[in-house]
């Protein structure tokens, strides 16, 4: 009997790992939108560039790595981006003795680590009376994140896409009884606030759509160190360490008689860049980026109507030494604890 | 009455959260609002939880 894609039971890990060979103890259930099922790729070499053996075809081939990642796409709830940005930030700090719990992420210093909270993906679809697929994928790292907001109704107009990287180590089946899916609390762009080097662009009602994201460039290669391990005879990683770590802001917004945002870009001025957007008061996310400079204003149109596409440049601020900030609010607790 | 409605608004106020280094060991007790916790957790500082004293102590 085939399996339909709408029976995959997706958890991520709730607790951070003790480390990046343990896997995680607690599992948050979550729906997603695409359809990605995560393959772990066992990579092989083989002998034909070779010279020696007469031609130029294979004669053997060799295990050689575990490759494994994948994306998760989802409506923005304030649980799930709060799971994303504690992952994918690494710096965390939970409040609150009960629900809603209060968190504060920022992105590691590099100065005192370059590995950030590994987690565990579980994956499950029942077949028959067994499972077509049951995997634990162990010491998984967030790449990056992109949260996107639209114009329009529902859903839709808020989003968060993850991609995330393994280690290579998996176990299946996975043993893992994986809770019922969390009751998530969506937060629609019709909720956003939204200010950017001094200008409300929700009062105004200029803002039309935009993303902020977050990369870690991590340095995959460097996990297969001597010594990181074997899986199946195939390597797995020892460790994921962030590289050139790259944030973003882009968003797009009606072009008035007097807009300020060319102006902006050709002085540089810096102002900070604070994104809220919430289900309600307990469940709510808050991006801020301390000073941001614009780095590409550019003309353009929606449906017709004059507009600019604002591209920011991040910048380190020394009053918040750091670059980037996530406040969040959401009914779960020890989430990368 | 008035004593616990007092108790009950002090119970709402800001809790206070340690942080910590991992490097130098120096232990800050801050506000557990973003503003207070960002600057030093920008500078690599980590939440913990100190260890309860022994009793009698």
């Amino acid at each position: 009997m085939p399996a339909r894609i709408q029976q995959l039971i997706l958890g991520l890990g709730k607790a951070k790992q003790a480390n990046i060979s343990t896997a995680a103890a607690s599992f948050l259930r979550f729906k997603k939108l695409d359809m990605a099922l995560t393959t772990p790729k066992p990579v092989f070499e083989n002998d034909a560039a070779e010279i020696g053996k007469g031609h130029e075809f294979i004669t053997q081939t060799f295990p050689s790595y575990y490759d494994v990642a994948n994306r998760i796409e989802k409506y923005a709830s304030a649980e799930f981006v709060t799971w994303a940005c504690c992952y994918a930030l690494g710096n965390v700090t939970q409040t609150g003795s009960a629900a809603p719990y209060a968190y504060t992420i920022v992105p590691i210093n590099p100065g005192t680590t370059l590995e950030l909270p590994y987690f565990s993906v579980v994956e499950q679809v029942a077949e028959g009376s067994g499972s077509a697929i049951d995997n634990l994928h162990i010491g998984c790292a967030i790449e990056d994140f992109t949260y996107q907001f639209n114009y329009g109704p529902g859903r839709a107009s808020s989003k968060m896409t993850v991609n995330w990287v393994g280690t290579g180590l998996l176990t299946s089946p996975s043993a893992v009884t994986v809770p019922a899916v969390v009751a998530e609390n969506n937060m629609l762009a019709g909720s956003m606030s939204l200010t950017v080097n001094g200008v409300d662009y929700v009062a105004t009602k200029r803002i039309l759509s935009g993303t902020i994201g977050w990369k870690n460039n991590l340095m995959l290669n460097a996990g297969f160190y001597p010594g990181s391990g074997l899986h199946n005879g195939l390597q797995v990683r020892g460790r994921m360490e962030i590289g050139a770590r790259a944030p973003s802001f882009q968003f797009t917004t009606r072009l008035l008689s007097g807009s300020p945002e060319y102006t902006t870009l050709v002085a540089q001025t810096t102002g900070t860049a604070v994104l809220t957007v919430q289900h309600d008061a307990n469940n709510s996310v808050t991006f801020t980026f301390p000073q941001m400079a614009f780095q590409v204003v550019e003309n353009t149109e929606t449906d017709g109507i004059v507009a600019i596409t604002v591209t920011g440049a991040p910048q380190y601020n020394n009053t918040s030494n750091t670059v980037f900030s996530v406040a969040t609010n959401c009914a779960i607790g020890g989430i990368a604890q | 009455m008035s004593e616990q409605h007092v108790e009950g608004a002090a119970s709402k106020a800001v809790p206070k959260v340690f942080l910590r280094h991992p490097l130098t060991g120096d232990v800050q007790e801050v506000e557990g609002t973003p503003a207070a916790l960002v600057p030093l957790m920008g500078l690599g500082y980590e939440q913990f939880t100190p260890a309860a004293p022994a009793k009698g102590a």
